[in-house]
């Protein structure tokens, strides 16, 4: 009963969302029925674009998620993410052997980040939407410092140095993929394995072990919780740690597997924390769910790039559409999510 | 009450069946005469709250009539009822804190469309009529609930109520309260106001009522009119339950040894006051000690403080000669945990399943969370504690409270202990459960363990102790033992004289 309610409340949501992302179209002059078409399937022609934005909005996803269940909302995770980034291209380019110590170096930059922010919180009282806010701009202006100053390319001076071919995250090739071959010409990078690794240890967190069973008790019940020994102001500051190591691991992915350097203004990182938002909300904070949203997002932009070429649509047009698609679509999964609470005051029993 | 011809509220053929599929009413008839006291009794769960609420218009039947003074009627809300004389008056009232007795009164009334004038006269001719005192300019949250009662129902008299459905109305009550809202229902039925009084305590129907009509199931089972010879608790229990509950009481075994220890204990409330003023006692192995005393008297601050929630400000609290400084130490030197409130012990976003598991396994060190431990933990407490729940993933918060009270101690009697703190460990439950429970704290007790038992049910403080202390402003104003314990002078010391 309630799983086909569900079901259906998101593909209304996604209908409307696209509905309105056609009237968005429509009013930049291009035709909306084929445009929302051409936005729908045009990831066919950019699998690789599909491919790492899902795979980096699931970790930034899950890093809005986690936080969320104890109450925390994470706006963190931009932040966290250029920290891992820059952590992770750092080691990359001291220790270029193996990816492996950039990867860690990411990971604990980002949950370095979440610790503090649930410290400030728990102890302190500090909202945390308030110190994620002036983190991310901190993090972005130190990372360009950082870029400019300390890490630039000689030959582009925009970018950093590129890290070397060792310390680089594999890709699977081409060869191997049998009959996705001619989608992924240049082979499909590891980044989307890694990540479905953690959606799927995430759900396997929750559901199917017993401190998952107390995070997720303790983020609905906490005097409950509290009154049964669990330690929910630890739960509280790990959920963010996790966070930020989910949001740190995505900018140590996006710069080992996928750009292999940071530009000055940071365009190849900059969104994804924000935009993880959104799949979280749409996902409602399930792990699966997340992951699910965050391909349909990354579907997205590999459409809003194929529509620039086959309905002449501007770039910023492209960008306006998806924009406000995923705006509507986010939004009545939010309320969706929010109403049964505003509701279940009246519930009749 | 038969003499007059037409009753004031006639409901025909009332059925409800809920969005999941439950059905709470199967066809119920029920009428009310002006000047009748008819108690509505029932289990948890048999029906009589939704069939009250439907009559006040809170929710739809699914089918059936209502007629009001023979007109048949269809409301929108309880507006509508209310403007035809219907009023209810819940178990939790619903009085405006930080607002004044007459200012929650004139708020209602104004609501009403009535000016400000003619509220007051109407005010005072209720108050006038039924001989009370009623302290105009306090402030609503400083009066104890049998004044806030007493203001819910001159609220709904002034309204221009004939008709008052008193919800559960002594669960909040002192005896010495209970007793002054006994001869209010008295004076009411006097002024010609009819009354349904919705109970599941046999004592009060035989006391207040005129008729009673018995759910079970969502079926009406029986009408008896006061005088009929069915009308006496034992007949009345039978028909509510199917059968009657055999009383448990403790053994009377050696005790063992010390269990809980509580030293000079003091501990401050949220607002920084004393709540527990020195309080001494310990509950050996094998014993009951049921703890007696109004609501809000410093029991909610000891018992947090008991089970390590709550550090204290001065003395300790021991288990089994282990100092409890957290919940973890509590649960870790064998204690278990009946708290008073359900919303105080359960999730409602998560399944009946998971929340019993996440009961049954406080304090383990356990990694793992098998589906399967699910599924069998939920097949225990259906066979053993005849929970009624769709199936594992059923939501918590879709159960009846009864069943959820079932999820919470059936849980935590499945995990074993060597101490349990129960608060209210029956509260909402129906009879034969009720009795299930307090048979399982008897046998827990014979077993050799040590019970601290909490309960505004003086009777089951009564029924299930070896002694009885009594709380009164954070004090321990007396202990009783068995034999010598009875409701007089628990009275007595609950008033802290």
């Amino acid at each position: 009963m309630a799983a086909s309610r569900e079901a259906f409340l998101v593909v209304a949501s996604l209908a409307a969302g696209l509905a309105v992302g056609g009237v968005a179209l429509a009013f930049g002059g291009a035709n909306p029925v084929s445009g929302v078409y051409v936005l729908l399937t045009g990831f066919t022609y950019y699998p690789e674009i599909l491919v790492v934005s899902a795979s980096i909005l699931t970790l930034t996803g899950l890093a809005f998620a986690i936080p969320l269940r104890m109450g925390f909302f994470n706006i963190g995770g931009e932040g966290q993410l250029y920290a891992g980034a820059l952590a992770a291209l750092v080691v990359a380019l001291n220790a270029p052997y193996t990816p492996l110590p950039a990867l860690v170096a990411g990971l604990a930059a980002g949950g370095l980040l979440g610790v503090i922010v649930g410290l400030l919180r728990v102890k302190l009282n500090v909202n945390e939407v308030l110190s994620t806010i002036m983190l991310n701009w901190a993090l972005y202006w130190f990372t360009s410092y950082t870029v400019i100053t300390r890490l630039s390319d000689p030959v582009y001076p925009h970018l950093t140095r590129e890290v070397p071919e060792p310390a680089r995250i594999p890709w699977i090739p081409s060869s191997a993929l049998g009959p996705l071959s001619d989608f992924l010409p240049r082979g499909l990078p590891t980044i989307p394995l890694i990540s479905a690794a953690v959606a799927v240890a995430a759900w396997f967190f929750m559901y199917r072990t017993l401190p998952g069973l107390r995070y997720r008790f303790a983020g609905s019940n906490e005097y409950a919780a509290r009154s049964r020994g669990v330690n929910v102001d630890l739960i509280r500051i790990l959920s963010m740690a996790a966070a930020g190591c989910l949001a740190g691991l995505a900018g140590a992915l996006l710069v080992l597997g996928h750009s292999y350097r940071i530009d000055t203004g940071l365009s190849g990182l900059s969104g994804y924390g924000f935009e993880g938002i959104g799949a979280a909300l749409i996902g409602r904070n399930h792990p699966l769910g997340v992951a699910a949203a965050s391909i349909f997002f990354g579907g997205l932009y590999a459409g809003s790039e194929r529509i620039q070429v086959e309905a002449m649509v501007p770039a910023e047009l492209a960008s306006i559409v998806t924009g406000v698609i995923i705006f509507v679509v986010a939004a009545l999964s939010g309320l969706r999510y929010i109403a049964p609470r505003l509701l279940g005051a009246a519930r009749e029993v | 009450m038969a003499a007059e011809p037409r009753p004031l509220v006639e409901m025909r053929g009332i059925v409800k069946v809920y969005p999941d599929g439950v059905k709470a009413l199967d066809g119920v008839d029920f009428d009310v005469y002006r000047g009748e006291v008819h108690a509505l009794l029932g289990e948890n769960g048999a029906g009589k709250t939704t069939l009250m609420r439907i009559l006040y218009g809170e929710i739809r039947a699914t089918s059936g009539v209502i007629l009001v003074d023979g007109r048949r009627v269809s409301w929108r809300g309880p507006w509508d009822a209310i403007r035809s004389g219907i009023a209810m008056v819940y178990q939790n009232f619903r009085l405006v804190e930080g607002l004044t007795v007459e200012e929650n009164l004139l708020v209602y009334l104004s609501s009403l469309g009535l000016p400000r004038a003619e509220a007051r006269r109407r005010v005072e001719r209720v108050v006038e009529d039924l001989g009370l005192s009623v302290d105009m300019d306090a402030p609503v949250e400083k009066l104890p609930p049998g004044a806030r009662q007493r203001v819910e129902i001159v609220k709904a008299l002034s309204g221009g109520a004939r008709l008052l459905i008193l919800d559960e109305p002594t669960s909040n009550l002192t005896p010495l309260e209970a007793r002054g809202l006994f001869k209010l229902i008295g004076k009411l039925r006097e002024k010609g106001v009819a009354v349904v009084y919705i109970t599941h305590k046999l004592r009060e129907v035989v006391e207040v009522a005129d008729r009673v009509t018995v759910l079970r199931r969502g079926k009406v089972v029986a009408r008896v009119s006061r005088g009929s010879e069915g009308f006496n608790e034992e007949r009345l229990a039978a028909l509510m339950v199917g059968e009657v509950p055999r009383p448990s009481s403790p053994a009377s075994r050696p005790l063992g040894g010390e269990v809980l220890a509580v030293k000079d204990l003091y501990v401050a409330g949220d607002d920084g006051s004393v709540r527990v003023k020195g309080v001494t006692f310990t509950v050996r192995g094998g014993e009951v000690l049921g703890i007696a005393g109004v609501a809000g008297n410093g029991q909610e601050e000891l018992v947090e403080a008991i089970i390590g929630l709550r550090a204290p400000l001065r003395g300790y609290v021991e288990v089994l000669g282990r100092r409890v400084r957290s919940p973890r130490d509590f649960y870790e030197a064998g204690g278990a945990f009946i708290p008073g409130d359900r919303a105080k012990a359960l999730s409602p976003e998560l399944s009946v399943a998971e929340n019993a598991a996440f009961i049954y396994y406080t304090a383990s060190r356990a990694l793992l969370l098998r589906p399967s431990r699910l599924a069998s933990l939920f097949d225990k407490l259906v066979r053993s504690f005849g929970l009624k729940a769709g199936g594992p993933s059923t939501p918590v918060s879709s159960l009846s409270g009864g069943n959820q009270q079932k999820v919470l101690v059936g849980a935590e009697f499945m995990r074993g202990f060597k101490l349990l703190v129960a608060v209210n460990p029956t509260q909402g439950l129906d009879v034969a459960t009720a009795a299930f429970v307090r048979r399982l704290i008897v046998e827990a007790a014979s077993r050799g363990s040590a019970v601290l038992l909490i309960s505004s049910d003086l009777d089951e403080v009564l029924e299930l102790s070896h002694r009885v202390a009594v709380m009164s402003s954070g004090r321990i104003a007396g202990v009783l033992a068995r034999g010598e314990a009875t409701p007089e002078r628990l009275g007595v010391l609950m008033g802290g004289s």
